[in-house]
């Protein structure tokens, strides 16, 4: 996937994933991937070393880069919400697993997040451990998997996943309830990794 | 625990998604219905367990803390300005396990005030829940006490949020009340007492808290202690009768009682764990339990163990804060704070933290009451009743058991310091394990039978008044019964159980056991085999006050013993036998043959030790004692020195603190008071640290530092000890025992010292009536005893009578005790007095 995406073949991609299409769903993803990974950089850029990583504000703005300025009609943001959940899981998970073995490696702290809100050890270990929890959700209720994706990941209230799910908000509300103990429930059992 | 199979997952789900629509007793019910699977059953409980969990409980809990990633939604916990019921959200104040804390303050104009406001999550109630919540919410609202935060008001908003206006208190936790302030240990037990006494109010109207923890309970500026969320945790129940069902609910693990963990009833003693948590907690700086977390959860078993003594966790080593810090915190030093939880402290927690709810205070009230004895320095009940963490099995649990086992060993040949080694290890099959390694050079059969015995007293229904004489009953009936006439074992059994009834003031049970074994023996055996039998006759008779009978048995027991053609020359048994002997003597008040047969007896001990060893040390120790009887002072402290140095070389610190008691009473004899003070002092803090609670010679270390406190004049702590003394001894004695009359004449002393001589008098009469028939009318207790009763009874005004008796003392002191003296002249000045 090259930067320049045309605005039609995003279009294109939102059509097909409407209808149904894992594929088109999976490269809208990706673009939105590539989009926030290039944010999360001039996001950290332009702040100071201690700066932290405002994941609400890089969907924001992807969302304003991709789609809006790039004039592509959202006929239905839940596709929106949907993708971009993914896609920022992915630059976390990313930059989690890129950390925990710089730190494996050389034995020196990662530079590229700051230690208030990411530099604990711990965290990038959290990332990777809910990362595997929300795949263990998935084997049996795909919602609650996504459900955590969403807030996890991409700081999405309950309202933007009641949204992006075309249910009230109360539903939501009871499924991360269900979803709050099944992550911590599988969380107990996943040993942090030592660092 | 690992999670069940992917394939169990779903289902897992399915059920907890079920149960999260439903009340409490309904998903109980529900859960009942799954009984038969019981990991299914486990995991959705665990599931509803974390849904309890507020996010700081839950990253404590997990290990990983997720709460910051997640975006907090902001409808369904109010915006300031927001109106619920008559109240205006103003700011938020906390945000809890089970909603969001805000100030609010009355919008409907009706009067000002202002509250905190409690928003509970929509949906939180089911409906047929709301109606129960609405009633509880009333009986609370008539909770009126001056340290629990009131209910003002509750219902239920238009968009289905519960909420709660209670009394807006404004003060810290008071944990950090405390230590923001470096309170004491004495401040922080009294803002203790006041919680308790509160949460005893609650009760009282039938309203437990069960979820009592620091940010709870709140001090205020003044130092006023204000309870919160009393009873909420019923109302978010919606109501449950917790107090009466059965319902499993989980608050905050690091503060629930192990029956809230493993799902047992919540009673207002479980109100009293958590106090004692708390209590912990202020006391020593850490937390009893910090490691509570996921595992506990998942298996309260866990939690069985009793937990560690508060002076024990304050020097855990590499533990944050240090002991220091701590320390400093109270306004003390490491090794002042360690001793002041060391004992009672230590006692009273314990108590409360006990795993079994029925082995704790029995009420909010009986832990101050103790927290208040203990700040007064009075005796606490909680050491009465035993140390729950010596207490963990049943052996240790009960001291009239313990007592037993102790007593068994000894009499059966035993060594002292073996038992309360034993007596120590936690672990009951440990002490058994001694005790039959003690009895193991006994016949097999006889060990067998008293293992058995102790194995099945402790097995038996053991109430807490028990007292060993009735273990002992239970005990010598199934003696009787289960062996028979010719069983080689039998008079050997008699024997033992025969000195164990002597000892516990049973003397003419102890008679019949005791002939009859002898008469056995008499048939079988001579020599020194047959006069170990006598000797054990011989001291039932000294209990029963028959001297004649005593000296007439242990004279044959010598003759026997000296012409055994087994041994040559003199003995250690002989030694010991003229040992008691000269003991006779003395009570007789026949100070001579005393002395001179506690000489034979040491030189014979001396003779037989190459170098001074343990006999010599106690010939020695003996001596002392002889001569502090006669009131020579210099003399029996050289014998105590000279025995004390013996035992020393040998590190026998066992023995040495013995001698090092006795010392204290020969100082006290001569006037030494700042010595006599000192060495009770390190004896007791000796016995303290090393002996178990109700080891048989504590009740004599007790006695004597009640004596020497007396002599100084701390009539409050000399009693204190007597008190302490008599807790033991009447575990031990029979209260017609010389040992308890000693205690007694010692306690009526005392009152007359200080002013009550309408306690003393009772107490004095008691005392002589036994030590009469124990002892000769002319020895020196039963005479001093007879003093103490007449000074009593001058400042009672009943002169004649009490003339009339000190006339009679007086023709019967005798020289030959130097401290007669004293008597003499206490004696004519109470004959002056009255004559006047």
């Amino acid at each position: 996937m090259t930067d320049a995406v045309e605005p039609g073949e995003i279009t294109q991609l939102l059509h097909a994933h409407e209808a149904g299409s894992q594929e088109a769903f999976d490269s809208l993803v990706d673009i939105a991937y590539q989009q926030l990974k290039r944010l999360a950089r001039q996001q950290l850029r332009r702040a100071r070393p201690s700066a932290t990583l405002d994941t609400v504000a890089l969907v924001h703005e992807a969302y304003l880069k991709l789609f809006s300025e790039s004039g592509v009609e959202w006929e239905n943001r839940s596709h929106f919400y949907a993708v971009m959940a993914r896609a920022m899981r992915f630059v976390v998970v990313d930059n989690a697993r890129r950390n925990s073995a710089q730190k494996r490696g050389d034995g020196h702290r990662p530079a590229t997040l700051d230690p208030e809100r990411l530099g604990v050890d711990r965290d990038d270990d959290l990332t990777l451990a809910v990362d595997d929890a929300i795949r263990q959700l998935e084997t049996f209720d795909g919602r609650l998997a996504y459900v955590v994706e969403c807030r996890f990941f991409a700081g999405m209230t309950e309202t933007e996943i009641a949204e992006s799910l075309g249910v009230t908000t109360r539903t939501v509300q009871r499924e991360w309830r269900r979803a709050r103990a099944w992550l911590h429930r599988i969380l107990a059992v996943a040993t942090p990794v030592d660092t | 625990m690992n999670l069940p199979p992917p394939d169990r997952l779903a289902e897992v789900d399915a059920l907890f998604a079920e149960l999260l629509e439903l009340s409490i007793d309904e998903r109980d019910r529900r859960l009942a219905d799954h009984g038969h699977d019981p990991e299914l059953v486990r995991e959705v409980r665990t599931l509803l367990e974390y849904d309890q969990l507020d996010d700081t409980t839950m990253t404590s809990q997990v290990g990983w803390d997720t709460s910051r990633w997640l975006t907090v939604e902001p409808d369904d916990e109010g915006e300031a300005g927001e109106r619920i019921g008559a109240y205006r959200l103003i700011d938020r104040i906390a945000r809890g396990g089970m909603g969001v804390v805000w100030l609010g303050e009355r919008a409907d104009g009706a009067f000002e005030q202002r509250v905190a406001l409690k928003l509970l999550p929509s949906g939180f109630l089911s409906a047929s829940a709301v109606q129960r919540f609405e009633r509880e919410r009333q009986i609370l609202a008539h909770l009126n006490h001056d340290n629990i935060a009131r209910l003002l008001d509750g219902g239920v908003d238009p968009r289905g949020r519960p909420f709660l206006a209670m009394e807006l208190v404004d003060g810290s936790p008071i944990d950090v009340h405390c230590n923001d302030r470096s309170l004491p240990i004495e401040a922080r037990l009294r803002l203790l007492i006041s919680a308790a006494r509160a949460v005893q109010a609650a009760h009282g109207n039938l309203i437990v808290h069960c979820d009592l923890k620091p940010a709870n309970i709140l001090v205020t500026e003044e130092g006023v202690v204000k309870l919160l969320d009393f009873g909420v945790a019923e109302l978010v129940g919606a109501g449950e009768a917790v107090a009466m069902s059965g319902e499993h609910r989980l608050l905050t693990p690091q503060y629930a009682s192990p029956e809230s963990l493993s799902g047992r009833p919540l009673t207002t003693v479980s109100d009293v764990y958590q106090l004692g948590l708390l209590a912990f907690e202020l006391c020593c700086g850490r937390h009893s339990r910090p490691e509570t977390g996921v595992q506990e959860l998942l298996d309260p078993s866990r939690l069985e163990a009793a937990p560690t003594a508060p002076s024990l966790a304050l020097m855990a080593a590499d533990a944050e804060p240090s002991p220091v810090e701590i320390a400093s915190q109270r306004q003390t030093t490491v090794d002042r704070l360690r001793r002041r939880l060391t004992g009672d402290l230590d006692a009273i927690i314990l108590q409360a933290l006990a795993v079994a709810p029925e082995d704790r205070y029995r009420s909010a009230d009986d832990f101050a009451n103790d927290l208040e004895r203990f700040l007064d320095r009075r005796p606490v009940a909680a050491r009465r009743l035993g140390w729950p963490y010596r207490a963990r099995r049943l052996v240790q649990r009960h001291p009239a058991l313990a007592v037993l086992a102790a007593l068994l060993v000894l009499a059966a040949g035993g060594l002292v310091r073996q038992t309360s080694t034993a007596w120590e290890q936690r672990d009951r099959a440990e002490s058994e394990a001694q005790a039959s390694r003690a009895l193991a050079e006994k016949n097999q059969e006889v060990s067998d039978f008293l293992v058995k015995m102790l194995t099945d007293a402790s097995v038996a229904e053991v109430r807490e008044d028990l007292t060993v004489a009735e273990l002992l009953d239970r005990s010598a009936l199934r003696a009787g019964t289960e062996l028979s006439e010719e069983s080689a074992a039998r008079s050997e059994i008699e024997e033992i159980l025969g000195r164990v009834y002597n000892r516990v003031g049973r003397a003419e049970d102890a008679r019949l056991l005791l002939e009859d074994a002898l008469a056995r023996k008499r048939a079988e055996v001579g020599g020194a085999e047959l006069a170990d039998t006598i000797l054990r006759l011989a001291e039932v008779h000294i209990s029963l006050g028959n001297h004649q009978q005593v000296k007439r048995l242990l004279h044959e027991a010598i003759e026997l013993q000296r012409g055994d053609p087994s041994q040559s020359g003199e003995t250690a048994q002989i030694a010991s036998t003229l040992s008691l002997l000269s003991y006779v003597h003395g009570m007789l008040g026949e100070l001579e043959p005393m002395l001179a047969l506690r000489r034979e007896s040491l030189a014979i001990r001396q003779k037989l030790e190459a170098a001074p060893g343990t006999s010599t040390a106690q010939g020695l120790n003996d001596l002392c004692f002889a001569y502090k009887d006669i009131g020579d002072y210099e003399v029996a402290e050289d014998f105590c020195r000279q025995a004390m140095g013996i035992w020393r070389a040998q590190n026998n610190t066992d023995a040495e603190i013995g001698t090092l008691g006795n010392l204290s009473l020969v100082e006290l004899g001569s006037g030494k008071l700042d010595e006599a003070d000192r060495h009770s002092k390190e004896t007791l803090d000796w016995m303290i640290e090393n002996l178990p609670r109700t080891h048989p010679r504590a009740a004599g270390f007790y006695t004597n530092r009640g004596e020497i406190l007396a002599a100084r004049g701390a009539y409050g702590a000399a009693g204190a000890a007597f008190e302490e003394a008599r807790e033991l001894l009447a575990l031990i004695y029979s209260p017609d025992h010389r040992a308890v009359a000693r205690l007694d004449y010692l306690e009526a002393r005392l009152w007359v010292q200080s002013g009550f001589p309408e306690l003393a008098e009772p107490q004095a009469r008691r005392a002589l009536e036994v030590l009469r028939r124990t002892h000769d009318e002319n020895q020196h207790l039963v005479l001093q005893a007879r003093i103490v009763l007449a000074q009593a009874m001058v400042a009672l005004g009943e002169w004649e009578q009490a003339m009339a008796d000190l006339r009679e003392v007086e023709s019967r002191l005798r020289v030959g005790r130097s401290d007669n003296e004293m008597w003499l002249r206490r004696c004519r000045a109470l004959l002056a007095q009255t004559g006047s």
